[in-house]
């Protein structure tokens, strides 16, 4: 997430606190990937 | 097969035996990504309790973005998870 995609988010409606959580979903999830992946999970 | 050893439902004591107990109740199954954090039980304990505040409970996004949020993360990490 950078200031571009929070600035955008807000033009469409989104208010802070939305923003907040997308951005920790997102990141939530990056960070679970790369451990699925860098300890070769099976899986879905 | 993960790269690890992985410790089993079977092999499972103490503070795991609780976090996999707590997992098959919620999901009726453990799953693989709970299973590959298990040598550590403490981490992944916290770790899952993240996940189900943020993505289980009630708060700013409904489930429904939560959950497709998740999913183009996912895909373009092109993960499972």
């Amino acid at each position: 997430m950078t200031k571009s995609h929070v600035e955008t988010l807000q033009s469409h409606g989104f208010d802070d606190d939305q923003i907040t959580i997308a951005t920790q979903v997102i990141s939530y999830f990056n960070y679970i990937n790369r451990v699925a992946d860098g300890l070769g999970v099976d899986p879905m | 097969m993960a790269w690890i050893d992985l410790i089993r439902e079977s092999e499972a004591t103490g503070s795991l035996a609780k976090l996999y107990q707590t997992a098959r109740d919620r999901a009726g199954y453990i799953a693989q990504i709970i299973q590959v954090m298990s040598r550590d039980a403490d981490v992944a304990a916290e770790s899952i309790r993240f996940y189900v505040r943020l993505m289980k409970s009630p708060n700013a996004l409904n489930a429904a973005r939560r959950e497709l949020l998740a999913a183009v993360v996912s895909n373009v990490n092109d993960c499972y998870y």
